[in-house]
């Protein structure tokens, strides 16, 4: 019987130690082959997310 | 309230050859400057890469542009966007790489696309920095196991892109069947696996909603079962282009 494990969350916040120290977010947004105005809305869109989901 | 709390992306994950620098620098800028929560500079995580490995004047001068054109006054992940043009090359425009790090212009460098030759050409040269990334395309369609071992040898994280495989397989029956078993989109269970493998997924929307629903993965766990029938599902799908075997 398999036991239960709490879920590992990841989250927006979540970061990860890189082999030089630095602690860099563990998921980015990819802008290839997003350019102008819609690179610039997905960007904006991408940093509020927060707010879409919550007040 | 406190950052932590915000469900809000941080890393954005340019490029030179993507002709955007500028356009999601000035977005960047325009929240910092705008937001009432403390967002700051040192809260954003920006990627851009070079297009061209060139010499080791053009690299500085390429770091120089991106910082100017992004207005971000430093980048935090630099990466050589390919292996393209041989050894000399690479070993140069690494080298311009190690300089920008130690003159503060590039917080962190890396490489992208490079093969397992290349990973261990960069690595027997002994260089002054390891790269703490290698992005390349990896998903359970193309998994890519001797590479991504062979650099987690050396601390070195993979980011992921095409984590989706640019949706080519978002319809295929055990991706189909194990998101309605976890209850969640394909796009989701393909970003989870990708995160619980350890690497740094960068998945590409620029639709709202999807923005937001790709980063809603905390809530379930796939199994060890189930990890593994997706890891078989590798069929070496490259959904772009493929320079991990050039000289």
């Amino acid at each position: 019987m398999a036991l239960i494990q709490p879920v590992k969350s990841f989250t927006l916040a979540s970061k990860i130690k890189l082999n030089d120290k630095h602690r860099m977010p563990l998921i980015h947004l990819g802008l290839y082959q997003t350019s102008g105005r819609e690179c610039s809305e997905a960007v904006t869109a991408a940093l509020e997310a927060g707010y879409a989901l919550s007040p | 309230m406190s950052d932590n709390k915000v469900s809000r992306y941080r890393g954005f994950d340019s490029a030179e050859w993507y002709g955007n620098e500028k356009a999601a620098g000035s977005a960047i800028v325009h929240f910092i400057d705008n937001n009432k929560l403390g967002v700051d500079r040192e809260h954003i995580w920006f990627t851009t890469k070079l297009k061209e490995n060139s010499t080791y004047d053009e690299t500085r001068l390429s770091i120089r542009s991106s910082i100017r054109k992004s207005g971000l006054g430093y980048l935090d992940l630099y990466l050589l966007h390919s292996p393209y043009g041989g050894a000399e090359k690479r070993a140069e425009c690494w080298r311009a790489i190690e300089d920008a790090i130690e003159q503060r212009e590039v917080r962190s460098g890396g490489v992208s696309n490079f093969g397992l030759k290349h990973m261990k050409e960069l690595i027997a040269s002994n260089p002054r920095h390891l790269p703490s990334v290698n992005q390349i395309e990896v998903h359970p369609f193309n998994t890519r196991p001797e590479l991504v071992t062979y650099c987690k040898e050396y601390g070195i994280t993979i980011e992921a892109y095409a984590p989706l495989a640019r949706g080519l397989r978002l319809k295929n029956p055990t991706i189909v069947s194990l998101s309605k078993h976890y209850g969640c989109t394909p796009a989701q269970l393909m970003i989870r696996w990708s995160l619980q493998h350890g690497y740094v997924p960068l998945p590409k929307s620029v639709g709202k909603e999807r923005i937001v629903s790709n980063s809603q993965v905390g809530t379930f766990e796939i199994s060890e079962t189930d990890m593994d029938a997706m890891d078989s599902l590798d069929e070496y799908l490259v959904t772009d282009w493929d320079p991990t075997d050039c000289d």
